[in-house]
């Protein structure tokens, strides 16, 4: 993990207890206040590679801190094993695709900018 | 749900060290791989593949952009039209984050939003390298609207005002293309220091670009040459500043040559080069030639001032830069009159005018290019009405 990464992580975890404070202020049970802490976790990663983020870690914790703080009532109610489930396959699914970007990485023969990773692995099989 | 979906060390081999940088799923490397990918794929069959490589999932989007700022000086229409795509796609098939669909969709929060927002700067940026100004305008509209939108998820205005002040430093840009000096100038140093404000240190410098041109334009040369020479010298301090020096480097280049100081040129020219090479700068390796054949012009020598200006020509074709095809024809024109060469010279501003009417450039020089129109009609080329016209060209080459 690079320097920022773990600027964004220690951030994240600075805050994980006020996050969680701000879900159960809003009613959220212990498992909605997992996938509300799944969501803004996944946003704060992603939020790390907007132009100019890398600089400044103070947009991301305001940022953070809006979300938190606006935003938890709405994941009162929320299907978690739908949340889930939906995960699960995006990670499988994930996954699958890290294989086919290996496997077109690794053939020196395929120009990998002018093929997609189906049509290639049909070609190498 | 683990915290850690991605674990450190856990990157796939093959993908070099920049491996350890992860968004979630993804190494940094994969993801741009991903992007590179998809971006591969050519636009009509992307559609069908969008959801299997990942191209609808901010993972891969956000390496894409990146793919895409890098590649506008490379590559501007195609990063135009991919810029585009991915704003029609995002607008049509994305749903807009209502209340029970942010909880669980793929984008989250302000991303939607956001992405639009990007792809709309990323299109006028690369819009404004063409060119096509109109264009360009209607872009950095849409992207004023999506960044301002942004701020609807948020309590307090976060870094909107760094997106903003990104997007007006391209605006200002395209008012310097546009040789309305006096906003720019207006309107520069705020934009300047909110950028600086805000920790947006590259943007900040880039600022300093605008200033330099607006000093060449009104033929402050020795001005312009400081502003270049501090460019270059901070932009070296800065840890991805190699792009912003070689850019400094290739308008000292111009600088020194319009100025008689060959030495100077070349070796400005010298260090440029290979980091505009590395970068794949197209647009600055056209630049740079055309800053080396001023410098043979000035030299006296036609010969060699026409094969660079050519070089330029044709790197700027291939890169559908249209505009600054067309005030190089006008150059080599003026230099092919000055051989003598009236019919060569004819089909050269031949060339240059329909551009010039299609594009609509040069509003300020209409007077001379109706000169220059009715000295076609005359059969005797106008060389003045022809150098003022190629003048309105300089702040692009």
């Amino acid at each position: 993990m690079d320097e920022r990464l773990r600027e964004v992580e220690s951030l994240f975890a600075s805050m994980r207890k006020a996050i969680r404070a701000w879900a159960f202020r809003d009613g959220l049970n212990r498992e909605e206040r997992a996938v509300f802490e799944d969501c803004l976790h996944d946003w704060c990663w992603r939020f790390a590679w907007r132009p100019g983020s890398e600089r400044s870690l103070k947009n991301l914790r305001e940022g953070l801190t809006s979300f938190a703080t606006h935003h938890a009532r709405s994941f009162k109610g929320i299907d978690v094993e739908a949340y889930r489930r939906e995960k699960a396959a995006h990670k499988e699914a994930a996954a699958q695709f890290r294989l086919k970007l290996k496997k077109l990485q690794q053939n020196p023969a395929s120009d990998s900018s002018k093929v997609d990773p189906e049509d290639q692995e049909k070609r190498t099989s | 749900m683990s915290d850690d979906d991605f674990e450190a060390g856990d990157s796939l081999e093959g993908f070099g060290d920049d491996s350890a940088r992860t968004i979630r799923n993804f190494s940094c490397a994969e993801a741009r791989f991903g992007a590179e990918c998809l971006l591969g794929l050519p636009i009509e069959k992307r559609e069908a593949k969008m959801a299997e490589l990942f191209g609808d999932d901010p993972q891969i989007l956000l390496p894409v952009f990146e793919v895409l700022r890098d590649r506008w000086e490379s590559s501007p229409a195609s990063v135009r039209d991919d810029a585009e795509y991915f704003y029609r796609f995002l607008l049509e098939k994305v749903s807009p984050c209502a209340e029970p669909q942010y909880k669980t969709g793929k984008f989250l929060f302000d991303e939607r939003d956001y992405f639009l927002a990007e792809a709309a700067l990323i299109a006028g940026t690369a819009c404004r390298n063409l060119s096509r100004r109109e264009e360009a305008w209607r872009w950095f509209n849409r992207s004023e609207v999506w960044f301002l939108s942004t701020a609807r998820w948020l309590l307090s205005i976060g870094r909107l005002p760094l997106d903003l002040a990104r997007l007006s430093y391209q605006r200002l840009a395209l008012l310097t293309e546009e040789r309305r000096f006096d906003e720019v100038r207006e309107l520069l140093p705020q934009v300047t220091e909110v950028l600086e404000r805000f920790e947006g240190r590259e943007e900040a410098l880039k600022c300093r670009f605008l200033e330099g041109g607006i000093l060449i334009e009104t033929r402050e040369l020795e001005k312009a040459k400081e502003v270049y020479f501090e460019i270059a010298s901070r932009a070296k301090a800065l840890e991805k500043g190699e792009k912003l020096f070689a850019t400094a480097q290739y308008n000292l280049v111009q600088l020194h040559a319009e100025l008689g100081e060959t030495e100077a040129a070349l070796v400005a020219s010298r260090e440029a080069i290979p980091v505009l090479r590395r970068l794949d700068n197209r647009i600055g390796v056209g630049k740079l030639q055309c800053g080396l054949g001023l410098l043979y012009r000035k030299q006296g020598n036609r010969a060699a001032a026409i094969e660079t200006f050519r070089a330029a020509q044709m790197e700027f074709e291939d890169l559908e830069m249209r505009a600054d095809v067309a005030a190089l024809h006008l150059i080599i024109a003026d230099l092919l009159l000055e051989a003598g060469q009236e019919p060569q010279a004819r089909w050269e501003i031949q060339a240059a005018l329909p551009i010039i009417d299609e594009y609509k450039l040069v509003p300020e020089g209409m007077a001379a290019l109706s000169l220059l129109h009715q000295s076609l009609k005359s059969h005797r080329i106008n060389q003045q009405a022809l150098r003022d016209l190629h003048g309105y060209f300089g702040n692009q080459n």
